[in-house]
């Protein structure tokens, strides 16, 4: 097989939301709206160490979006087992802050124009702990950067995640997993 | 809180069914931990700001523009 990127299409996608819709399309990239979560399935595997998700969405309500790592159709929330370092550069004002907590968090959506997104996962096919990253352009002040690096502590091999904009906003867009075939 | 979970095939085919009382348990503790992260993260960020507008302010009354701040200090 030639080297290089692999696109890992879910075995399955889970969604809640009342009007919320996702297809599996035939490329391999998942297309979603409305969802208060969406969850792929099947997309980490023993066949590649790490991988890159690649979306584009926009939320009904300006607000955090949290990820997690899922193993057989559960999520991990496993308290605290996330630590999130973020980087935020808004004009010439550059903040950061790290903060534990129960989901890698890559960032804002927003409801004005398209956020991209590409997640780096490092390893978490293999039974121990998993580092992330976020890169993430935003129209936040016109135009943002966010990039947000994190670990997950358990050493658990995980399948899937879940994209989950919090409270009570929905995200509507397009996704695809990549596996890193060195 | 009740909500459904609809799983989605790549053949276009769809099961939809209730959250487990598992499912809905957790999920009102995520909404809850989420809620209290970002409050802790805001008022961070918020006193961060304020101390950098401090420090501004205070360069500034030393004699030091705003472009002389930024260059040397970048805030």
């Amino acid at each position: 097989m030639t080297n290089g990127l692999v696109v890992m299409t879910p075995t399955t996608v889970d969604k809640t939301g009342g009007s919320s819709t996702a297809t599996i399309n035939a490329d391999g990239s998942v297309t979603f709206g409305s969802c208060e979560t969406l969850s792929l399935n099947g997309v980490f595997t023993s066949d590649y160490d790490n991988y890159m998700i690649v979306m584009r969405l926009t939320s009904s309500a300006a607000g955090d979006i949290l990820f997690r790592l899922r193993a057989s159709g559960t999520d991990d929330a496993t308290s605290s087992s996330y630590v999130n370092q973020f980087l935020r550069v808004d004009g010439s004002s550059v903040s950061g802050f790290r903060f534990s907590t129960q989901a890698f968090y890559p960032g804002e959506d927003l409801v004005t124009q398209r956020t991209g997104r590409t997640i780096y996962v490092f390893g978490p096919y293999l039974a121990q702990p998993t580092a992330l990253r976020s890169v993430t352009s935003l129209d936040r002040s016109s135009a943002n950067i966010e990039d947000v690096a994190a670990t997950h502590n358990q050493s658990t091999a995980y399948d899937g995640f879940t994209i989950d904009p919090a409270s009570t906003t929905n995200t509507t867009g397009l996704l695809t997993v990549f596996g890193f075939n060195q | 809180m009740s909500f459904t979970i609809t799983t989605v095939y790549p053949d276009g085919r769809t099961e939809t069914r209730d959250a487990t009382p598992e499912e809905v348990a957790q999920r009102e503790a995520d909404l809850v931990a989420f809620e209290a992260e970002r409050i802790a993260r805001e008022a961070a960020e918020a006193q961060a700001a304020a101390a950098k507008a401090s420090a501004i302010a205070k360069l500034e009354a030393l004699g030091l523009t705003a472009d002389e701040v930024s260059a040397a200090f970048g805030l």
